[in-house]
């Protein structure tokens, strides 16, 4: 923990807590934990009686505040057969509650001039509203009214199964690149939640029922399943009085981590090929790799940078620029709490065959052995996440999703920064250590995508 | 010659320097059958300037931590580079060397056109892209907004490097670039900056800039681009909207709120939240130097697609025939002012707002004024732009779908239709 030195608002907040907490009992106390450094900024750290972890970072550098929300469930909690029902409930939670009559909610955000949104994953669902500083009291109601309050009714939840199965036909079944995703990780994991996108499955969208929702939401949306992050021009002791008097009167529900089944080593390569209307070739590659929270995911991080991130990188300049085998080239390290996939995705031009797509792939991390990454092209992989980095905190709410994120997934706002402290410190014979361990042959999982030529001949 | 034009928004709190140089003028002038001419030369710049091949200078700018992207549009252009800040100095030779020293050279232009080409090609995996290029070709027909930006998979591969280098020289001078920069520099930094990559340019007024204002649509028509195995039908529906200049661009900015700018909008409420149709529902107002477009965007399953063509059309000719209620007004109108004060969150977004004045030859701080303006539109005004301007009998409607599934289905919606065409997926 690094110690962060104490300030005025910081005292002032101490003041206000000791007049809060007077004469109540321990359950609904908040407590005042040992703050976060967040690079230059300093994240105020409290926890409310019922479990409600929070995180304040105040910069008044401009007049808004960025209120995020992110609830410890994904799509890693669900069972086959309700597949998508974390990503449902995103949509549901914008509905009617105990005090809003349905449209309401978003009716007074945008009175309030909030941008708002919403968005799951595997490992956590994040909502958040930006909006002007002296529109916090209302976002802090509305947040604190649908953790507890939210109102399931058979109309509304039938009608945002449509709306699910649209986004799923728009990004999944409607595009290549969705396609491809989800049928890489639903090969590369047998056991494991991965195994289904988010979004979950069609025949599973269209039959979710009320019911279904119901106990859901009583399982996971509860203060001690979540986590308030709040970004951007603070009185910090007026925000946690808000905060105490709007969501400490909830209910723990007393969630509990659920055991995951571990996903076996996998010991041989998986293949497949998927015909689509689509005018160009593809493949992707998934070997298996850490989660977000391993020592070796910075290392991985900086490989992909290296060989995909910038117009020099490694692959990106021999196969786009040089041979113009592929029109494009990604990889990336998947960021979870579990281990996951170090994807690479390539598509072809001129109607080149994803073998090709992959020959040349295999031939460049093979030759890694043999070539390795040099320290000058580490360098430029650094360069360029470092500048990412600080890009992501130009605004109050890049801020509060860096800091929520890395709190969720690695258990702490500071956890952002040590992070590119690890980044920038990756060398060239680490990046080896990382390639020679990960790039596994019998642990990758390959889709191949062949145009339907038939089909999309003029 | 009038002293260049450099705007900055200093803010050292993150040790990052965006920069930007944009100009007034962008494609219109790619000569006919040379279509994506200037956008393929700001593609082509990272490939060589100065005394540095393409591969040298692509392993400089990454070394440096530098982002540098470049573009056109139909009445502009823009280089767009962030660095670190520690990197600044060594960035500034780089950048003088590649706005004004760029090589061009033959086999380099080729090769990008090849990509960009590529590209073209791929895009035509996005649904929504495809929507959106064919609308713009259908609303904008024989004007030059309706020009491909970036060319197309025939005109690329005939473009040669003294296209690119003519494009590129008459678009770059000192007199036509206006220049931004924000985080961590100061206004001296800036301006000696540019000044020492403005000093390499060419001498040059800022052409024109004019554009006539396109045709209007003659009753309506229904384009659709055949695409198979699709679940949805991509729609965009629209007409034109107003010049930047025309008063009722600010009153049918807040009618478009109404309608389809916001997730309450009357557009979301009743295609996605009363009836799940479409993940989306939105409609918008574009703005340029001529009369630009106003569309909605909705994407429903096929089976959903004739209903919700005609529910939406309905929504259009209602909004113009009976017009906003006052509470409607009042609710948008919160909601645009309000919601301002992201707009000038950081130095970029402010830098952003001042290089948007400065293009397109908006009156300085007319973003920062955008809420006063909006504060005083009454519902009258609201309805007369929108009588005015949006015209629901002279209509584009775009469906990107199999047209063997949907066609006419979606014919048999469109009263008043004057026209149906049907093209692949994947022409030019």
């Amino acid at each position: 923990m690094v110690r962060v030195p104490m300030s005025d608002p910081t005292e002032r907040l101490q003041r206000a807590l000791e007049r809060l907490n007077h004469g109540r009992p321990a359950r609904r106390r908040v407590a005042l934990l040992e703050p976060f450094a967040f690079g230059p900024h300093r994240v105020e750290h409290l926890r409310l009686g019922n479990g409600l972890r929070v995180l304040c970072l105040v910069d008044p550098t401009a007049p808004v505040v960025s209120y995020n929300t992110w609830f410890r469930v994904g799509s890693r909690d669900e069972v086959e057969g309700k597949t998508g029902l974390a990503h449902l409930f995103e949509h549901l939670m914008f509905n009617e509650t105990r005090d809003l009559p349905a449209g309401r909610f978003d009716q007074l955000l945008e009175r309030a001039g909030a941008e708002t949104n919403a968005s799951t994953w595997y490992d956590w669902t994040h909502y958040y509203a930006n909006v002007p500083r002296d529109q916090l009291p209302l976002v802090v109601r509305l947040e604190a009214g649908r953790m507890a309050g939210l109102v399931l009714r058979e109309k509304p939840v039938a009608s945002e199964k449509e709306v699910v199965a649209n986004e799923r036909r728009y990004s999944v079944d409607d595009d290549p690149d969705g396609t491809v995703n989800e049928a890489l990780w639903a090969n590369a994991f047998t056991v494991h939640p991965y195994h289904h996108s988010t979004i979950g499955w069609m025949k599973d969208i269209l039959a979710f029922t009320v019911d279904d929702c119901r106990r859901f939401y009583r399982a996971f949306y509860a203060p001690d399943n979540a986590t308030v992050v709040l970004s951007g021009d603070l009185d910090l002791a007026r925000a946690v009085t808000l905060l105490d008097r709007h969501y400490g009167p909830l209910k723990a529900s007393g969630v509990r981590p659920r055991a995951l089944p571990e996903e076996p080593t996998q010991t041989e390569e998986r293949a497949l090929t998927l015909t689509l209307p689509t005018p160009s070739a593809r493949v992707a590659v998934g070997y298996k790799s850490p989660p977000y929270g391993h020592p070796d995911h910075p290392a991985l991080t900086v490989l992909c940078e290296a060989l995909t991130g910038g117009r020099s990188a490694r692959l990106y300049h021999r196969l786009v620029t040089v041979r113009e085998l592929a029109s494009d080239v990604g990889a990336w390290a998947s960021t979870f709490c579990d281990p996951g996939l170090l994807e690479f995705n390539l598509t072809a031009r001129d109607g080149g065959a994803s073998e090709a797509l992959l020959a040349a792939l295999d031939q460049e991390l093979d030759g890694l052995e043999r070539e390795p990454l040099t320290a000058d092209e580490v360098e430029r992989a650094v360069a360029r996440i470092e500048l990412g980095f600080y890009r992501s905190l130009e605004t109050a709410s890049g801020r509060a999703e860096i800091a929520g994120f890395a709190d969720t997934v690695a258990g702490s706002p500071t956890a952002a920064w040590e992070r590119l402290r690890a980044l920038t410190s990756i060398t060239a014979p680490r990046l080896q250590e990382a390639a020679r361990a990960y790039l596994l042959r019998e642990r990758r999982t390959v889709v191949h995508v062949r145009p339907n030529l038939a089909k999309v001949a003029s | 010659m009038s002293p260049p034009v450099v705007l900055v928004e200093h803010d050292p709190k993150l040790p990052v320097v965006e920069l930007v140089l944009a100009t007034r003028t962008g494609s219109m002038y790619d000569p006919s059958g040379r279509e994506g001419a200037l956008n393929l030369a700001l593609k082509t710049l990272t490939r060589g300037a100065g005394a540095l091949s393409g591969d040298r200078l692509e392993e400089h700018l990454d070394r440096l931590g530098a982002e540098f992207s470049a573009g056109a549009e139909v009445t502009t252009t823009h280089i767009h580079a962030t660095v670190l800040r520690r990197n600044l100095e060594a960035f500034t030779a780089l950048l003088r060397d590649l706005v004004a020293r760029p090589l061009f050279e033959p086999e380099e232009v080729s090769r990008r056109a090849r990509a960009l080409r590529a590209d073209i090609v791929d895009s035509r995996d996005d649904d929504r892209t495809l929507a959106g290029r064919h609308f713009r070709r259908g609303l904008f027909r024989g004007h030059p907004s309706g020009r491909p930006v970036a060319g197309t998979p025939s005109t690329l591969p005939t473009l040669a490097a003294v296209d690119v280098r003519s494009a590129y020289t008459h678009a770059f001078t000192r007199g036509n670039v206006v220049c931004g920069a924000s985080g961590a520099i100061t206004e001296v930094e800036a301006r000696a900056l540019f000044g020492c990559v403005l000093e390499a340019l060419p001498e040059g007024a800022a052409p024109s800039g004019a554009l006539p204002d396109p045709q209007p649509l003659r009753g309506r028509e229904l384009l659709v681009v055949d695409k198979p195995d699709r679940t949805q039908v991509q729609l965009l529906i629209g007409c034109l909207g107003t010049r930047a200049d025309d008063p009722d661009h600010v009153p049918l900015a807040v009618g478009n709120a109404i309608f389809g700018g916001t997730f309450t909008a009357r557009l979301m409420r009743e295609v996605r939240s009363k009836r799940g149709w479409s993940y989306g529902a939105t409609s918008r107002l574009y703005r340029d130097r001529a009369r630009d477009a106003w569309s909605m965007w909705t994407f429903p399953a096929v089976t959903d697609a004739p209903a919700c063509i005609a529910l939406q059309l309905q929504l259009l000719e209602r909004w113009v025939a009976e017009g906003i209620t006052a509470r409607e007004l009042s609710q948008a109108k919160q909601f645009l002012i309000r919601g301002r004060a992201f707009d000038f969150e950081t130095p970029s977004r402010r830098l952003s707002h001042r290089m948007d004045e400065a293009i397109h030859g908006l009156p300085e701080g007319y973003h920062r004024t955008y809420a006063d303006r909006v504060a005083k539109v009454t519902v009258e005004q609201v309805n007369r732009a929108v009588r005015r301007r949006i015209t629901p009998r002279d209509l584009l409607v775009v469906a990107v779908c199999t047209a063997s599934a949907s066609l006419e289905a979606l014919k048999g919606v469109i009263p008043g239709l004057s026209r149906v065409t049907v093209v692949p997926f994947d022409t030019d």
